[in-house]
């Protein structure tokens, strides 16, 4: 009997399901003409031209007279020229956004309402990792959806732990571990592991791996003063100050960590998906890095996670065909494209599968497996400001001028001071 | 006389009264084409310069909407200017001018002297070689001393290592950062300066260096007492350059130095102070307040050295 009405629910609700994404592709082929139309995609990622191109493409190949020009601006100076051209009125019709700024376009109206892009686009909404599509709600609308998104893991070099005599990090590790590896690793030419001023690869990440918050969940409250998140603040500082198995401050801001894991100068680096393609281009690392997931602090497995947002202008004259763009880019064939390039980590689960196919000699499935673990990239209306004091307390932290209780008391109270006037 | 005068006149008289109009409207023809030829240039002074520097100074005393919008203020941008670290850039933005023009001007100008002794062979060369770093794009000229700096693969410390020395950390340890950067700045800007005093040194007879010699004075005496002081209106001229200039850094800090470098308090000059507070965080009448404010050092500074100059410079 209980089977039975098991069985019906499911049935039921197969029914409506199938039934919703039966209604769906009448309603936006309706209002999209068939004039010649041009959209202008903005994007900042020189090495994900080859990918983007090809979708443009490919979209220009199924709908004919819409031509995506694309336009690329270095991250550097993206987002300058992205609010510069918002207050032109001359917004790409398409571009890509992240949570750190996401949030200011948002309420200030300067996107459009996409809807319910799976929905649209005809697939789950469990085929794409909540978390990073939550990040591109704003009070409950989606104004913008990620094509990709990326964890964060423990990159690893197989030569160094070899030659050193050290077992090869597991998904079970936890800090303990890494600091012990990293002490039997470092040698005078080789650093055990390199701590990078980075908020996603690094304080994103020990920080709810301590037990603490970046920020509270209704983005008014720094959460760094917190015990667990101080704990956090402490293994990235003794990494460097106590147990010296990383480079300084110095020396990670004038050669990256990256670089100097490419090279095998330093064993173990935190990095993101989005590290795979180049570390996979570079012959050495291609050979001998690997990957798992990152290991474990007192408050267990936690792992930022970010994805690039695809948002339309409010303003733009091509609003239907700009969604359409979108929902191609987000959904199977756009993931398609950027997976078979392993150009990043697409955010449709259909294509994740070629992306880990595309470079086989690392474990990447360490990067979906985290998704279970995700913590949301921390952020909220002008989050650039606070941004600009964390990277000023954690210079003092990790050149150990302060110590992690200054660090994390100083940052709070500037954070909360810049999110008590945000918006005002 | 008197015929000849009255003749004169006579014959003159109408051709004078038509002449004297002619005379008028052919000036105030001559008056109408100066102002027109010199149009362009006020138009675009205006519409360029100082009608942005009127809402620049309206924009410091609002707060602005991310986009578009705003709200009256009043001065309180500028008290919010009373930071450490607002004073922090404004110290290392004149420590960096003090190097540039203090440093750059006196090598420019010794150089510039020994480039103009007509006994020196590759003449052209050296000029060029000295001119090169102006050409080139101040984002390649911050990449190449970046790897010139690095630390640990920087082509400088491995010649202090080849010598047994140790090197340093240039461009990040923060008590010596600015200097390395101001070197920078004076190898940048060197050759333009150059030019100019070369042409100056150009200028000053050669029977002044005749009669000095014929009473025996050498070389370096020639050029204190006769060379410098000859040009000294183009060391005003070039000094004053400079250190408009040089109180403008950005580019060189900004591709040389990023913001995780510990260094990066202690070079962080006003203009990219004015940089992050209104591109990176979106406060642009906060900005707006610091350029003014820069705007004010910057003229202030060359008033002092117009009084200065008095005193120094030879007419």
């Amino acid at each position: 009997m209980r089977k039975i009405a098991k069985f019906t629910a499911l049935a039921i609700a197969a029914v409506v399901l199938t039934s919703c994404a039966a209604s769906q592709p009448s309603t936006p082929t309706a209002t999209l003409s068939s004039d010649p139309v041009t959209l202008r995609y903005a994007y900042w990622g020189p090495n994900q031209t080859a990918a983007m191109q090809k979708i443009a493409d490919a979209f220009h190949a199924k709908y004919p007279n819409v031509t995506v020009n694309l336009e690329l601006t270095p991250f550097k100076q993206y987002f300058t020229k992205l609010q510069n051209s918002a207050q032109g009125e001359d917004l790409a019709d398409v571009f890509w956004i992240n949570a750190t700024n996401f949030q200011l376009y948002a309420a200030n109206g300067q996107l459009a309402d996409q809807g319910d892009v799976p929905r649209a686009v005809g697939v789950s909404a469990s085929d794409y990792p909540p978390a990073a599509v939550d990040l591109y709600r704003y009070n409950g609308t989606q104004y913008a959806f990620p094509k990709d998104f990326d964890t964060v893991g423990l990159w690893y070099n197989r030569a160094l732990f070899d030659k050193a005599g050290v077992a090869y990090p597991t998904k079970d590790w936890t800090w303990n571990d890494v600091i012990a590896a990293a002490q039997h690793l470092t040698t005078p030419d080789v650093y055990g592991i390199g701590v990078k001023l980075d908020p996603q690869a690094w304080i994103y990440n020990v920080v709810p791996q301590g037990g603490g918050t970046v920020i509270s969940a209704d983005q008014k409250k720094s959460g760094y003063g917190s015990g667990g998140s101080l704990k956090g603040l402490e293994y990235m500082s003794d990494l460097v100050n106590k147990y010296k198995v990383s480079p300084s401050l110095a020396q990670t801001t004038e050669t990256d960590t990256r670089q100097m894991f490419g090279s095998g100068k330093v064993a173990m680096i935190y990095d993101g998906s989005y590290a795979a393609v180049e570390l996979h281009k570079n012959e050495y690392t291609r050979a001998n890095a690997d990957v798992v997931q990152l290991p474990a602090g007192p408050a267990g497995d936690k792992t930022v996670i970010h994805g690039v947002g695809q948002a339309i202008s409010a303003k733009s004259k091509n609003i239907e065909w700009a969604k359409k763009y979108v929902q191609f880019l987000v959904g199977p064939e756009g993931a398609r494209i950027q997976g078979e390039t392993g150009t990043t980590l697409p955010s449709y689960k259909a294509g994740q599968e070629l992306w880990l196919k595309a470079m086989p000699q690392f474990h990447l499935q360490a990067f979906l497996d985290e998704v279970v673990d995700a913590y949301p990239y921390p952020t909220s209306k002008n989050a650039p400001v606070w941004q600009a004091y964390e990277t000023e307390e954690m210079r003092r932290l990790l050149t150990g001028a302060a110590t992690p209780a200054d660090v994390g008391a100083e940052l709070a109270k500037k954070m909360d001071s810049a999110l008590a006037t945000e918006g005002k | 006389m008197n015929t000849h005068s009255g003749l004169a006149a006579g014959r003159s008289r109408s051709p004078r009264s038509f002449s004297a109009r002619k005379v008028m409207s052919i000036r105030q023809g001559e008056i109408m084409w100066g102002y027109i030829l010199i149009a362009p240039t006020v138009i675009g002074l205006g519409v360029f310069y100082l009608w942005p520097v009127v809402q620049t100074l309206y924009i410091s005393m609002t707060k602005q909407g991310p986009f578009g919008g705003s709200s009256w203020v009043g001065i309180s941008n500028f008290e919010r200017l009373a930071t450490p670290e607002f004073g922090q850039s404004l110290l290392n933005t004149l420590g960096y001018t003090a190097i540039v023009v203090f440093l750059g001007v006196p090598v420019a100008t010794v150089l510039a002297a020994m480039l103009s002794t007509t006994k020196l062979r590759f003449r052209v060369f050296y000029r060029a070689a000295f001119f090169i770093p102006v050409i080139t794009l101040p984002a390649a000229i911050g990449v190449l001393w970046r790897w010139i700096y690095n630390t640990d693969y920087g082509i400088l410390n491995q010649i202090l290592r080849f010598f047994g020395l140790n090197g340093s950390s240039w461009i990040s340890d923060p008590n010596i950062a600015l200097y390395s950067i101001a070197m920078v700045g004076v190898w940048m800007t060197v050759g333009y300066n150059i030019v100019i005093i070369a042409a100056g040194i150009q200028e000053v007879p050669a029977w002044y260096h005749e009669a000095a010699m014929l009473d025996g004075a050498g070389a370096v005496r020639r050029f204190f007492s006769i060379t410098l002081s000859a040009i000294s209106p183009t060391l005003f001229f070039v000094t004053v350059l400079a250190m408009i200039k040089a109180l403008q850094v950005f580019d060189i800090v900004y591709l040389m130095v990023g913001d995780t470098s510990p260094a990066f308090d202690r070079v962080k000059p006003i203009v990219y102070y004015f940089y992050q507070s209104g591109f990176i965080e979106n406060d642009k009448g906060f900005a707006a307040a610091v350029a003014i404010v820069l705007f004010i050092l910057i003229a202030s500074l060359t008033g002092v050295q117009f009084w200065i100059q008095k005193k120094w410079v030879q007419r």
